[in-house]
């Protein structure tokens, strides 16, 4: 949430910039139309200065050069300093001929009988220039100096400022109530990327929005729904052949080892019957590894985690691979120091027993000649690692650099018992390394230490 | 009584393989091993022979094997086994947590398929074994019941504690028990910490039982693992 806190600082600080820009356009805009309109108007009209200059004593009477009516002016009257009219044009009858002081000063502020009109100082006296009525309006302004100087120093500084402050905080109610609205639909695209269900509610500002979330939420969970039966499906299907393997399966290991046993045959049937055994016995180890190994990758297999002491699980998988009877060839020593002993981990302690005797198997058979296999832990702090080691010819090169290939994610073509040591490992968080250091092999398993310790 | 003695039902649908394991079970000893391939014919084996041991297949063709256990048990608690192609944990644990004695899972080996029944056999019939109530190392025997050793030495007796790690190794004689589960046997789930006073009774055990307790006959280390009750054929 901390990006939507960003985007709402932003979004108000945005709000406020274009309040205040606004504010500056507005006032550019309208200070240059009336600038440019306070000329145009006739009140300001330069041309009026020539208009009244055109009126001259010429021959013993005032005549203008011609018509001094030009644009929209209807007519014009010279008046003389005794209030009465030396010239005029067009001036129309209702008009009286004489004005008096007062009059002047009236028509020259607002209107003569609503003529709109204007004056200009002549030599003579006062021009009088009228539009026709309604066509102007007049409006004069008065104001005290200390009104124009609190106008320009206080009033205007105060408005902006508070022009601003209104922007930010109408922003940031604003942005309040879309942060608001916005939360739940950030929080469903996260919770949509960590494969949670979205389900929210689909009114207010952006309800669109959280239906158009709610139904990709939908078709993934729909999509997971169908990967996961594929999954299953393969899963299922592989134990159902293991299962139908198994039953042919006995056949032959037990047929085998009666024979393997019975004293009536000779010395070479009985081998014979034996290596049949055996092979038997790999392939019933390779059904099950298998069935595992699938469970595992489309986690299938459900994991019991429960607390346990890696030093007992250890010892159990060893006795009991002893107590199934290895080749006098092997010998498993143990290597577990005394202040291991006390060590408890989470997790599924009959997997990981499984992932121990998968490494021993391992090094069993494949020093066909006999080695020392040697089974310890070490407890480092937060981890725990469960070492195999044997002192066999170690792995073969290329088969060291594809178990240290990592996420494998497929099933691999060989070496099914390393793949669920993997998978176990990763099950529980934990990693395993293979090496050769020197002599022999070695299998570096390392757990997460999570209990408290006491 | 014999362990011989005692009657084994046998209900598997695959003919080959339900001959096989009574081939197996007689091989092995007992006489006296019958068969079923369906619940039906269980069914009417259990009323006519009264076995006192039945193994069982889970999926048979007109029924499923847990079912029939809780029918069969209903009228009659027998110690029974599962023998199962499914290796599923789910099973397993199912099958466990009806009562079952035990689920072995196909393929098994003659030797592991004998081993356990003998296992079952000896835990419920106990009382009624002859061979349950005493174990045998060579001139030397121990009587469960009375805890006392008759041996070349005379009469000696065992201490509850040396009794119970005794019996716990001689229940997988032959096998390595590890020093977990002797701890376990001789002080329950809490057991930790003991290993120092086990090996102080083990000690004392030898001291009882050995000829000579610096070079043991019966009672073997495990160095790092645990200890060995040895056979009396192969000691």
């Amino acid at each position: 949430m901390k990006s939507l806190g960003k985007i709402l600082a932003r979004y108000v600080l945005s709000a406020a910039g274009i309040a205040l820009a606004l504010i500056f356009i507005n006032a550019a805009v309208f200070f240059t139309f009336v600038i440019a309109n306070a000329y145009d108007a006739p009140g300001f009209d330069r041309r009026l200065g020539e208009l009244a200059a055109s009126v001259r004593w010429d021959s013993g009477r005032w005549a203008a050069d011609g018509s001094v009516l030009e644009g929209d002016y209807c007519w014009a009257m010279l008046l003389g300093d005794s209030g009465d009219i030396l010239w005029e044009e067009a001036l129309p009858a209702e008009l009286r001929r004489h004005y008096t002081v007062g009059d002047v000063a009236s028509f020259t502020r607002w209107y003569l009988a609503d003529y709109p009109v204007q004056v200009w100082r002549h030599d003579a006296g006062l021009f009088v220039i009228a539009q026709p009525r309604g066509s102007q309006w007049k409006q004069q302004m008065l104001m005290s100096s200390r009104s124009v100087n609190l106008l320009l120093n206080d009033i205007i500084p105060a408005f902006i400022i508070l022009n601003i402050a209104a922007a930010l905080l109408m922003a940031l109610a604003f942005g309040l109530r879309l942060f608001r609205s916005v939360k739940p639909v950030a929080q469903g695209i996260s919770d949509l990327a960590a494969r949670m269900p979205v389900e929210l509610s689909e009114k207010g500002m952006l309800g669109e929005l959280s239906a158009s979330l709610n139904r990709a939420s939908e078709q993934l969970r729909r999509q997971e729904l169908l990967l996961k039966k594929r999954d299953r499906t393969r899963t299922e299907w592989i134990a159902g052949v293991s299962h139908d393997i198994r039953t042919p399966l006995t056949l032959v290991l037990g047929e085998a080892a009666q024979l393997e046993a019975d004293r009536t045959l000779g010395e070479a049937v009985r081998g014979k019957a034996g290596t049949i055994r055996v092979q038997g016995e790999r392939i019933r180890a390779l059904v099950s590894d298998l069935n595992l190994a699938s469970k595992l990758t489309y986690e299938l297999q459900p994991l019991r985690f429960q607390p346990f002491r890696p030093a007992e699980m250890l010892r159990e998988a060893a006795a009991e691979l002893l107590n199934s009877g290895i080749d006098e060839a092997f010998s498993l020593e143990m290597d577990i120091p005394q202040a291991c002993e006390s060590l408890v981990l989470q997790g599924d302690a009959p997997l990981i027993a499984r992932a121990v005797r998968n490494l021993v198997g391992n090094s069993i058979r494949h020093n066909p000649q006999g080695c020392v296999v040697t089974v310890g832990m070490r407890w480092e702090g937060s981890f725990c690692r469960l070492t195999v080691a044997d002192t066999g010819s170690g792995f073969p090169p290329p088969v060291l650099e594809r178990l240290r290939r990592p996420h494998e994610d497929a099933l691999p073509s060989h070496g099914l018992g390393l793949a669920i040591v993997r998978q176990v490992a990763a099950a529980h968080g934990g990693t395993v390394y293979f090496s050769n250091p020197g002599t022999g092999a070695l299998a570096v398993l390392t757990l997460p230490v999570t209990e408290p310790q006491e | 009584m014999e362990r011989y003695e005692l009657k084994l039902l046998t209900v598997e649908d695959e003919p080959q393989v339900r001959d096989m394991i009574c081939g197996i079970l007689r091989e092995a000893g007992y006489q006296r091993v019958s068969a079923a391939g369906s619940c039906a014919e269980a069914r009417q084996a259990f009323r006519e022979q009264q076995p006192d041991c039945v193994l069982l297949d889970v999926m048979l063709p007109d029924g499923d094997g847990f079912e029939l256990m809780r029918e069969l048990r209903h009228r009659r608690d027998v110690p029974t086994l599962f023998l199962s192609a499914r290796d599923a944990d789910e099973d397993r644990l199912r099958g466990l947590g009806l009562g079952a004695d035990d689920y072995i899972v196909k393929p098994f080996l003659p030797a592991e398929l004998v081993l356990r029944v003998g296992a079952v056999l000896k835990r419920s019939y106990a009382a009624a074994l002859s061979e349950g109530s005493c174990l045998r190392l060579g001139d030397t025997v121990v009587d469960w019941d009375s805890g006392a050793i008759h041996g070349p030495r005379g009469v000696q007796h065992l201490t509850a504690k040396e009794h119970a790690i005794l019996r716990r190794l001689a229940e997988q004689r032959g096998k390595i028990v590890t020093i977990d589960a002797l701890c376990r046997a001789g002080w329950g789930e809490d057991f930790f910490g003991y290993e120092n006073t086990l090996m102080v009774h083990l000690r004392r055990l030898r001291a009882k039982i050995e000829d000579d307790p610096s070079h043991p006959k019966w009672l073997l280390t495990q160095r790092g693992l645990g200890y060995k009750l040895a056979r009396e054929d192969a000691p």
